[in-house]
């Protein structure tokens, strides 16, 4: 079920949150539990097992390791429990790699279904987060399977995250009394609808300036010109913003609802004035995910020059490769790492010009999303023999003139330009809330008037 | 002070939540108690229907994805909203192009024909009509219709970089004019382009583009057209073709279909192999309470039919091959023609050699849309050995 439909808005939505409200403080984990199992069944129920048999196993495996001494052992508890979490998403997301391999060397075929169960990743980075935070003693582990069952599939983080972490929410998980008062409720609520905005309004408005290279019936990546292309591949990369910043934005405006204060995943990426930066600020909770539970435990960079390089090296592949198997993930990895170190160990102690610091970010940024989406129809070849052959083709002209109201929107929207009006001119709450119930209405008009767009970091 | 800023933000933020719930609950509950449509009429197709819940639809999440095409069907005041976003679209996003339709000047919608797809299908179809042509005993004449497009390029959207379908019916008609006789209705269109050859809302020309191209066609043949008096037209207003449902263009204009009142009988044939069928029903080439349904073009030869046969008044007997452009075209032919034989092989799977000698067709007609013809996998059956 996507947040962005009928179903949702009218339906499930509203009867989820009278529910909610409704139950005393005791049950409302159980009532969320319920509605999130309801909300995953709705996708497919043949996924439901999986997640419901990793949930008891996760539990006991932390209730283990919080009562284990330090020692080896403890560390193979958690070797065991993170191994579990993490084979599904390998299985799912490489099975069909894996089959051929399997086959190459002659040990016959591996029958996997072709679709990858609904949040599966992030699932899994929670439920990692979680058992390696009770192994480092930063959390007791927890003793109620409700509340553990619902920091992992509460059903507004299932298809895009955040990755929050359980110490995030756990003190909230525990109050039995009101969880939200009536301006965390409209805080909520506005965050919701400008998320859904920014999704259906903006992002939904750009999609088809990438799909005429990715869909079969579009034009095609070969026939058209340089400076099409170097507009497709803006078009994307603002549409990936504003999807995915609009999803997550829907998803912690509605924990907020419920009384959960989640972490922001982005912070204006697209204003950062380094890559190091930008990084920073975009999906938040995948990158400290990383360097909290990868990075730092490799070593980070307390084992020389070399090592860090090797650490780093580590956590952009396994970044690529979570968000999916194709080749050019692994190259976007790769391009990032090495953009990285450079800014490290040679860009990070000479500081330039915030503008020129942008204007090389946004760069770097575009041509790596241009890098990330060039997968099954889109060659990276061609791409970048487009992007940089300045070569002739279909004009960009009537594409400009289809995208280029929402181009110029989302730009605005993307540099940070609304929320800075917003705060410059402090205008009155009711202005505010007017707009957002004006939103609302024109948002729901495009979800009605659309066909459906699912989000993009739901497949990863 | 500071308190009384407190009690007055949080009445504003009791009054932002009150608002969206009710808006939300009011389109909720308007959507449960409102009839339900069974046809969209507008969008010419059925809405889609109540899922049952059996455990392998929940298993297999088919169940959530029926009921989601199910609310979104039935979302009140479903119209104003489709309106809203198509308004926004246009005046504020100046888009000029909705789900694949270029809105054009005039109110007038487009199929879009961007340069992207590979013309192979188009070449195989050349081929095999240059194949049956070569072949067969009876002369065989091929009209290639052009689409609004081509007629009307400037009232397309600015700069938009449709493919130059004129040049490539050209190189088309050059290609068979060696094995057919060919009608350029192309040109004969263009002469009379401040007519009303096109719908706005819809991929197929009108009955007033298929009289221009019938009396050409007609002159090819060296034939008296015995064209219906125009003074008996009919007309039926509304009609909204496929381009608005792809579209759902809010400042649609509806369009008016006009059709020449006839008693003549069509015979929709059940096929049953190569050369055998058996009579289905009986029917009228231009049925008007079809006009009255949501499927409205259906009324020329009532839809899409495998192999049908109308009876005419006329001499000669002949055998339409075609596409639904040509739905329109064939009751023209009925005062000229004695018998019409109709193949279209979207519901037809055989070559034609059996049929041709088993009704005595004397002529061949192959009535394509250039779109069709570029797209058509099933053409290539007509030259199909007969069993």
């Amino acid at each position: 079920m996507l947040f962005n439909s009928t179903v949702f808005i009218l339906f499930f939505l509203p009867v989820s949150l009278i529910l909610y409200f409704l139950v005393p403080g005791k049950l409302k984990n159980g009532v969320l539990l319920v509605e999130s199992l309801v909300f995953y069944a709705y996708g497919a129920l043949r996924y439901l097992p999986l997640l419901l048999l990793l949930i008891p196993i996760n539990y006991t495996t932390a209730r283990v390791i919080g009562k284990m001494k330090e020692g080896a052992r403890r560390k193979w508890m958690l070797g065991i429990g993170v191994f579990l979490n993490v084979c599904p998403v390998v299985v799912f997301k490489y099975g069909e790699y894996l089959s051929e391999l399997i086959a190459r060397i002659g040990h016959g075929q591996l029958e996997l279904p072709d679709l990858i169960p609904l949040g599966i990743s992030y699932y899994t980075f929670k439920s990692v987060s979680y058992l390696c935070d009770v192994y480092r003693r930063e959390c007791e582990p927890e003793t109620n399977l409700i509340d553990l069952a619902v920091y992992v599939m509460m059903y507004q983080q299932m298809i895009v995250g955040p990755i929050i972490r359980y110490t995030d929410i756990r003190d909230t998980l525990k109050k039995t009394g009101p969880r939200a008062d009536a301006g965390q409720c409209a805080e909520g609520v506005r965050m919701f609808i400008y998320g859904l905005a920014k999704k259906v309004l903006l992002a939904d408005s750009l999609a088809g300036m990438w799909q005429e290279f990715s869909l079969r019936d579009g034009i095609g990546l070969e026939r058209a010109s340089s400076g099409l292309v170097w507009f497709a591949v803006l078009c994307y990369s603002l549409q990936l913003y504003l999807d995915f910043s609009g999803y997550s934005e829907m998803s912690n405006g509605l924990s907020k609802i419920m009384g959960f204060d989640c972490k922001d995943n982005f912070a204006d990426p697209y204003c950062a004035t380094s890559v190091t930066q930008f990084w920073r600020r975009w999906h938040i909770t995948l990158t400290e995910w990383f360097r909290d539970y990868v990075y730092i435990p490799l070593g980070g960079n307390r084992k020389g020059n070399v090592r860090q390089a090797v650490n780093m090296l580590i956590v952009w592949i396994l970044t690529g490769m979570w968000h999916g198997a194709s080749v050019n993930f692994l190259i976007w990895g790769g391009y990032y790492f090495l953009i990285l170190l450079a800014e490290k160990k040679l860009i990070g102690k000479s500081k330039g010009h915030p503008v020129i610091g942008r204007i090389y970010t946004l760069f770097v940024a575009v041509l790596g999303w241009g890098i990330f989406a060039a997968s099954g129809q889109v060659s990276l070849p061609v791409l970048l023999s487009k992007l940089f052959g300045f070569s002739g083709g279909i004009s960009a002209l009537y594409f400009v003139r289809n995208y280029g109201v929402a181009f110029l929107l989302s730009v605005f929207v993307s540099g940070g330009f609304v929320r800075r009006i917003r705060e410059k001119l402090a205008w009155p709450v009711w202005v505010d809330h007017v707009t957002t119930l004006f939103l609302l209405l024109i948002s729901f008009a495009y979800i009605v008037g659309s066909t459906g767009n699912a989000a993009m970091y739901a497949v990863f | 002070m500071k308190e009384e800023k407190k009690e007055i933000s949080g009445i504003f933020s009791m009054l932002l939540n009150c608002s969206a719930a009710l808006l939300v609950a009011a389109c909720a509950l308007f959507t449960v108690l409102l009839p339900e449509p069974d046809l969209l009429y507008r969008e010419n197709r059925k809405a889609a229907s109540r899922p049952s819940m059996a455990v392998e639809s929940l298993i297999d999440g088919s169940f959530g994805e029926a009921l989601t095409a199910y609310v979104d069907d039935r979302v009140a005041l479903r119209q104003f909203w489709i309106d809203a976003k198509c308004f926004v679209d246009e005046a504020i996003l100046r888009k000029t192009e909705e789900n694949g339709i270029l809105i054009g000047k005039d109110r007038m919608l487009f199929s879009r024909a961007f340069p992207g797809s590979e013309d192979a299908q188009l070449e195989q179809n050349l081929d095999a009509i240059t194949e049956f042509a070569s072949n067969s005993e009876i002369p065989v004449t091929v009209m290639i219709v052009p689409s609004a497009a081509a007629v009307y390029p400037e009232k397309l959207p600015m700069y938009a970089p449709q493919e130059q379908e004129s040049e490539k019916i050209a190189a088309a008609t050059r290609k068979l004019s060696e094995t057919c006789q060919i009608v350029d209705v192309y040109q004969v269109l263009c002469e009379h382009r401040d007519d009303y050859l096109y719908y706005r809302n819809d991929h197929h020309w009108t009955t007033f583009g298929a009289v221009y191209a019938y009396v050409e066609f007609a002159r090819a043949l060296n034939r008296d057209p015995a064209l219906p008096d125009w003074d008996n037209a009919a007309e039926s207003d509304g009609f909204l073709g496929t381009h608005y449902a792809k579209s759902r263009y809010w400042k649609a204009h509806p369009d008016t279909i006009s059709y020449f009142p006839t008693e003549s009988v069509l015979t929709v044939m059940r096929v049953l192999g190569d050369a055998e069928f058996e009579e289905e029903k009986r029917t009228l080439p231009v049925n008007p309470e079809r006009l009255e349904g949501y499927d409205k073009y259906a009324a020329f030869l009532d839809g899409n039919n495998g192999y049908s046969v109308l009876e005419g008044q006329g001499t000669g007997r002949i055998l339409v091959v075609k596409d639904s452009f040509a739905n329109c075209f064939v009751p023209l032919m009925e005062h000229a023609f004695e018998r019409i034989g109709i193949v279209d092989y979207r519901n037809y799977a055989y070559g034609l050699t059996g049929l041709v000698e088993k009704e005595r067709y004397e002529q061949i007609l192959i009535l394509y849309s250039f779109a069709s013809l570029k797209t058509d996998n099933r053409l290539v059956f007509l030259n199909r050995p007969g069993s």
